[in-house]
């Protein structure tokens, strides 16, 4: 049986305009990115050349956006979800029926990640103008899905958790965007802040084991990296600048963030779905007492 | 049955439900009445196990309801004071959807859906958006909802509450209907008056204690500690009030418009005396008899005057 909180978030959503309005905004939002790429890239050079292999940046461009839209997205609509109910007072509705917590979290993340990955497939037709060129692979594309995907579920996972956490839903979209900062430039300070205190710190050179814990729950790193393995071109590898001396798991683990990235985010994704069932089960209190009472009498 | 056993619920040093003790049988209709505060819906969202106990249990056919919430839910319905609703969702949709979160198969959500809505009579809005409702439908709606698994114990608060007369009427009429088809219903009320007519038994809480239980009717009889005797005599106020004044077991005397009430303690005998004499002494009298205690009265005997 499906789902049933998924099942009326899938009815009540499509009813409405704003679905529709958000869809219209993003889809324009990755056209107009492609559409300025090719201008640029097809009509500003001195003899209106054209150079095809160029259409593979418009495959980064687009890829970015899709991104940087999903990271802003997914908040907004998980955020709101158990908040949602709360406002509309049908939250202990819901918590005196036979579904348990973990399937009421379960129902609101799986509907608010159906909408993003309706935004993710939807801008498949402006992808496939870069297919045109020959540029990237059907896998490449699959491969991207996959990753923002992932993205969007820890994104909800934790915004879903604030959601049952706070009353308001603003007050959980905003701190949302503040995690997704710390991630998306935090970690980049403190590394950056870890480099330059590294004398002090490390006697000398960063090690590369530090450099990857700090940047691992990094989505824009983890991003970047993903699409510097499907370019080809190892820029993530120059950067981390290991030496030959470094180990070969710390050298595969500097040339695959993406994967270390998408499994930070399982496991975030994971631990936040069960928080969130945690912090919405009223009888939590009752339960934990009567394991007590149980191991008391055991103990007897 | 339901029996609530030392239930306790403690918010830091407050204590909203303080050692209450109630027993309400099966197929009753329990009215909980209470000030503001009292504990009435502390203790009805512990029963519908929507809160922790601090301590004490509550038991449905010998099962604790608060160990053992999961296993209760479906003989639980509830209704809370507040009626949620979704928007851009129609009447049957809003049914279905609780349909599926108690497990209930498809096939069979039709039919059930169909009764509900019959029962509350909401069936010429099924296709409505719920949204768009009356405050009485939505309420009525709301009942149907909490009926959607048929459970035993339905718990009802203040499911009158913001209702105007006429919708009040339906609701008194549905919970007829449902004690009829052997519910057992706890409802909480502010309209005392309306709850006596419905209900069974009922219980009076105050500052989270029991402070009556039992049938109307014996509520009264242990609050009232003075018995009121309304007599209407066929003009001759005057006489009746002179020949009553002689009388020693008559109390205080209330001369009315049209009837004349005096207190009363003694025992039936000696009340059967005050009325042989009246007629003795040649007063026509149209009715003798007690007078209905207040409900509302006793009820603010009983609180200390508190809030309602």
């Amino acid at each position: 049986m499906m789902n049933p909180v998924l099942r009326r978030e899938a009815i009540t959503t499509m009813r409405t305009w704003k679905t529709y309005g958000a869809l219209v905004v993003f889809l324009a939002i990755s056209a107009i990115g492609a559409g300025f790429f090719i201008y640029v890239s097809m009509f500003q050079n001195y003899d209106l050349s054209f150079d095809p292999s160029l259409m593979v940046y418009l495959y980064v461009v687009l890829a970015a956006v899709q991104m940087g839209l999903v990271l802003l997205t997914a908040p907004a609509i998980a955020a709101g979800s158990i908040s949602g109910e709360r406002e509309r007072q049908t939250l202990d509705l819901l918590l005196v029926t036979k579904m348990r917590p973990i399937s009421i979290v379960m129902g609101k993340m799986l509907s608010s990640l159906a909408y993003v990955l309706l935004l993710v497939v939807s801008t498949m037709p402006v992808f496939a103008i870069a297919f045109y060129f020959g540029s990237i692979s059907m896998l490449h594309v699959l491969q991207l899905m996959a990753f923002v995907l992932c993205s969007a579920c820890m994104v909800g996972a934790i915004s879903v958790y604030f959601s049952c956490k706070f009353k308001k839903t603003i007050v959980s979209i905003v701190l949302m965007y503040l995690v997704i900062g710390v991630l998306c430039f935090g970690t980049l300070l403190l590394l950056a802040f870890v480099y330059l205190s590294s004398y002090q710190i490390f006697q000398g050179e960063v090690p590369l084991l530090t450099t990857i814990v700090i940047l691992l729950p990094n989505p824009g790193v983890g991003f970047f990296s993903m699409i510097d393995a499907q370019l080809g071109s190892n820029i993530t590898g120059s950067l981390l600048a290991y030496s030959d001396q470094t180990g070969p798991i710390l050298v595969w683990a500097a040339e695959h963030m993406w994967l270390l990235n998408i499994c930070f985010d399982a496991v975030i994704t994971v631990l936040f779905i069960w928080l969130s069932a945690r912090a919405i089960d009223p009888m939590r209190e009752s339960k934990v007492k009567s394991k007590k009472v149980q191991k008391v009498s055991k103990g007897k | 049955m339901l029996e609530i056993r030392n239930l306790v619920k403690q918010y830091g040093r407050f204590l909203a439900v303080d050692h209450l003790n109630l027993q309400i049988p099966k197929g009753s209709v329990y009215g909980f009445v209470g000030p503001n505060g009292a504990g009435k819906t502390t203790t009805m969202r512990i029963m519908a196990g929507l809160l922790p106990a601090t301590s004490g249990c509550i038991l449905l056919d010998n099962m604790d309801m608060i160990q053992q919430p999961r296993l209760l839910c479906s003989k639980i319905g509830y209704m809370p004071d507040f009626f949620g609703v979704y928007d851009n969702l129609k009447v049957t949709e809003y049914m279905d959807f609780y349909a599926g979160t108690y497990e209930i198969p498809y096939r069979e959500r039709g039919e059930i859906i169909d009764n509900l809505l019959e029962l509350v009579d909401l069936s010429h809005k099924k296709n409505d958006y719920v949204d768009v409702l009356s405050r009485g439908m939505k309420q009525r709606l709301c009942l149907a909802r909490s009926l959607i698994h048929d459970p035993e114990l339905l718990i009802l608060d203040e499911p009158a509450s913001g209702l105007d007369p006429r919708a009040r009427v339906e609701m008194k009429e549905i919970l007829k209907q449902l004690q009829t088809m052997g519910k057992t219903v706890v409802i909480s009320s502010h309209i005392l008056p309306e709850l006596a007519e419905m209900c069974t038994e009922l219980a009076i809480i105050n500052h989270g204690k029991l402070a009556a239980q039992g049938t109307v009717h014996d509520i009264m009889k242990q609050l009232q500690q003075k018995r009121i005797i309304r007599i209407k005599p066929l003009g001759a106020v005057e006489q009746t009030v002179a020949v009553l004044r002689e009388l020693p077991a008559v109390g205080e005397i209330y001369e009315n418009i049209q009837d004349i009430e005096f207190e009363f303690t003694d025992t039936e005998e000696v009340l059967s005396d005050i009325l042989k004499k009246l007629i003795e002494a040649g007063i026509p009298i149209i009715s003798f008899g007690e007078k209905e205690g207040n409900l509302e009265e006793i009820f603010m005997q009983v609180t200390g005057g508190a809030e309602i």
